[in-house]
């Protein structure tokens, strides 16, 4: 099993964006519906790929106790999410939970934003 | 079409020859002249000339004469061909190159000039108005697209430079080779792009795909057109308002940075309008948009990459054009993800080069995802070669291209990068009013346009040679890159130091910092059009006593064939492996006496006079083991030992085990006579 290293990472783009002050991990930028200003999203990789949303979403938040939405998917193995929790600490331990759930996820990492390189 | 004709000066094999330095890929070189070569010459004799001594004889009659004359002095039989005026024409030899013949006829005294009489070249200058030097008021640069075009001679003084510079990426002498092939795809991961902007009505743009899906729900605020994933990979603009900017995304107008960036590489070119691009707009560009307001989602960056070049995304359709290259001008402050690390190694297995800009965080380190593996990251320099300040450096940096450089702190941008835009601020402005160009006025600097340089230069590389692999690719523009400066910057700059965290402005490049050196296209693209030898091994389990089967599995262009084989076993090693039968046909037959490793290698010619060799290390195996009941029977080997555990097994493992130790050449030598002894002496009991 592999594991990202970025034990962190989660959770300080969790805290960054529950406070609102950030837009890495948040689900939306500045502007966006206020529901989603507590939810951090992640890219996780499954251990036995799927294509389906609704059950990857169910399953995650299962495991993660808290409401996890399905953003998006770049292939059957690796999945966008969004753990929507209402604070800092709560969110780190949801995704600490899904980390621990080794069978279902090989990867559990924060998903960042990339942003054209012009100076 | 306006093509200006000029003299190369060498002859076709030579002035397609390949610049820099070889690398462990198949080397292309151009062939010494064999005895079917043809030289050439124009020779001109002195007034005074016994070989003008006028005979009864018409003028082409005289000519032949002359040319046997002076054949039999230099010991070449020559023939007449054209005759230019009285005391000159061409002669024609054979065995010897143009130059060889030239030498030898221009050491006779009654000789006044021979010279090689060459092929020339059509250069392909671009008509494209932004292409050339503008003068004041014309708001293009005075250099024109300086960054396009061959750099001046090395050493050369600045005043002497004219529209072009020492980091100049030489596409132009590239476009005598090849203006590229539509079979080719460039995927351009970014904001989308304006389909309406004249520059891009080449016909090779293709609809691509709008890759950004939703914030959360119904929320489509980077997006910024309403809705999530679809086939339409316009730019709507990704312009922040005051409303929509935080701390980390201040307010801003939309950038158009899909198009700038796809036009650099696939821009129409020798349209009249406009800018050229650097691949003569030959090959076909492919918008994916993975970027909006605030830039875009890992998730969608990576789903575009997969997209792009062919791999399923669940719930979209299969991409009909997949990429064969694959630009990013973006990037984050982070390391490589996993997410990132598995899907370029998944595009790179099916052939698609991925090229991505460093960063603009002034010399800090290279951000993802050019800091992954499997990407070619492209740092930008200035127009004389020196680090741009903003650029990002690192050990990941496989090479450098430009940037722009403005070098004035007011009024016009001195080398900036000509690329197509819009006008508008928020949303786009249709139709000629917004269309513009980035210029010496309304310019964009950044590693953002030295990446489309490099991956332009791909997609021609890709255009004569299509089956080259993405290290292939890698290799090539980097043995082909030319060096650094190491003086002519700004007063007191340093060297360029390892990321540490704090700012580097300009400094002069190393290849530890700025990858292998400055982008030179033509070089790369000559390095790859020719024959690229390669040595496919079928036969499957290459073992001792049992003939190995060997073939070229060599790579040729339309039109191209391999005229020469030769097969030379560089090493046998303990293998005691010989070339049976014929070395100079397509497919060589090895005898190896022994397991151990030999190294083989293939040389090619082409029919161009290219020449092309590569080298193949193949294992052998021992002998096969008899079944443990069956009482060991001696078996010749290539140390006249054998039995049920061969010599060649121990001595095969004992080498793993060293490799595997670190033990020393000398220490395995040792070792291996005495197992090899013991072995013996086993036997002997």
């Amino acid at each position: 099993m592999m594991f990202t290293t970025m034990a962190g990472g989660v959770a300080s783009a969790a805290a960054a964006c529950v406070l609102g002050v950030g837009l890495g991990a948040c689900v939306a930028p500045a502007g966006a519906a206020a529901e989603t200003s507590a939810a951090v999203r992640v890219m996780v990789k499954l251990a036995h790929g799927s294509e389906d949303a609704d059950a990857i979403a169910a399953e995650a938040t299962r495991i993660a106790g808290i409401r996890v939405t399905h953003a998006a998917a770049t292939s059957s193995s690796w999945h966008a999410l969004a753990v929507h929790c209402a604070s800092a600490a709560q969110c780190d331990e949801a995704i600490a939970r899904m980390r621990a759930a080794a069978a279902v996820y090989v990867v559990v990492e924060s998903e960042g934003r990339k942003a054209r390189s012009t100076s | 079409m306006r093509r200006i004709l000029i003299c190369a000066g060498v002859a076709a094999a030579s002035w397609l020859a390949p610049i820099g330095a070889r690398t462990p890929l198949a080397q292309n070189v151009p062939a010494a002249a064999s005895p079917d070569t043809t030289a050439r010459v124009i020779v001109k004799f002195r007034a005074e000339s016994s070989l003008l001594r006028k005979q009864a004889l018409s003028a082409a009659g005289q000519q032949t004469l002359q040319a046997a004359g002076l054949g039999q002095r230099i010991g070449v039989a020559l023939d007449s061909g054209r005759g230019l005026d009285e005391r000159s024409h061409v002669v024609i030899g054979h065995g010897l190159t143009s130059r060889q013949l030239a030498a030898r006829i221009a050491a006779q005294s009654d000789v006044e000039y021979a010279v090689a009489d060459e092929r020339k070249h059509i250069v392909a200058v671009p008509n494209d108005p932004l292409y050339a030097p503008t003068t004041a008021p014309a708001r293009g640069p005075a250099v024109g697209q300086w960054y396009l075009k061959p750099p001046p001679p090395a050493g050369s003084a600045s005043a002497a430079w004219g529209s072009t510079a020492p980091a100049a990426i030489n596409a132009e002498q590239a476009w005598d080779v090849t203006q590229g092939n539509l079979s080719i795809v460039v995927a351009v991961l970014d904001t989308g792009v304006r389909f309406d902007h004249p520059d891009l009505q080449g016909g090779n743009v293709l609809p691509g795909y709008d890759m950004i899906s939703a914030d959360s729900g119904n929320v489509f605020t980077t997006a910024n057109d309403g809705d999530g994933r679809d086939s339409d990979a316009s730019d709507p603009g990704d312009f922040v308002s005051s409303a929509e900017a935080t701390a980390s995304c201040g307010r801003s107008s939309s950038s158009w940075h899909g198009t700038q960036t796809l036009s650099l590489i696939g821009g129409a070119t020798h349209n009249g309008v406009g800018m050229a691009s650097v691949s003569h707009g030959g090959v076909r560009v492919m918008p994916v948009r993975v970027l909006g307001k605030c830039g875009g989602y890992d998730s969608d960056i990576v789903a575009g990459i997969r997209w792009a070049a062919g791999l399923p995304v669940p719930g979209l359709p299969d991409n009909p054009t997949p990429a064969r290259v694959i630009n990013m001008s973006l990037g984050g402050e982070v390391a490589c993800e996993q997410s990132y690390i598995d899907v370029l190694g998944q595009v790179n297995a099916a052939g698609v080069t991925v090229v991505a800009s460093a960063g603009n965080s002034a010399g800090h380190a290279v951000s993802s995802p050019a800091s992954c593996p499997g990407v070619i990251a492209v740092a930008a320099v200035r127009h004389i070669g020196t680090k741009v300040g903003f650029s990002d450096i690192g050990p990941q940096i496989a090479i450098s291209a430009p940037g722009g450089n403005c070098i004035n702190d007011t009024g016009a941008c001195l080398y900036p990068i000509v690329a197509a835009s819009n006008s508008g601020t928020t949303t786009p402005v249709p139709g000629p009013p917004g269309a513009i160009y980035t210029d010496s006025f309304n310019y964009s600097l950044g590693t953002s346009f030295s990446s489309p340089l490099v991956a332009g230069a791909v997609a021609l590389m890709l255009s004569v040679q299509p089956t080259l692999t993405p290290a292939q690719v890698k290799a090539k523009l980097q043995s082909t890159a030319r060096p650094f400066p190491t003086s002519g910057g700004t007063a007191g700059i340093p060297v360029c130091m390892a990321a540490t965290g704090v700012d580097q402005l300009e400094c002069y490049c190393t290849t530890s910092t700025c990858g292998a050196g400055m982008l030179d296209v033509a070089a790369a693209v000559q390095s790859v059009n020719g024959v690229q030898a390669s040595i496919a091994l079928t036969t499957t389990t290459p073992t001792a006593n049992q003939a190995i089967a060997l073939a070229s599995n060599s790579a040729l262009n339309a039109g191209q064939s391999i005229v020469s084989y030769v097969w030379t076993i560089l090493n046998a090693g303990t293998s005691g492996a010989t070339i049976t039968g014929a070395r100079d046909g397509a497919a060589v037959v090895v005898t190896p006496t022994a397991a151990g490793v030999f190294v083989i290698e293939l040389a090619t010619t082409d029919n161009k006079g290219f020449f092309s060799s590569t080298t193949l290390a193949v294992t052998v195996v021992g002998p096969p083991v008899p079944p443990a009941s069956t009482p060991p029977a001696a078996t010749p080997s290539g140390d006249g030992g054998g039995g049920a555990l061969g010599v060649g097994w121990l001595m095969l493992l004992l080498s793993a085990v060293f490799a595997l130790a670190g033990v020393s050449h000398l220490e395995r030598r040792r070792a291996a006579r005495a197992v090899s002894g013991s072995v013996r002496a086993v036997r002997k009991r």
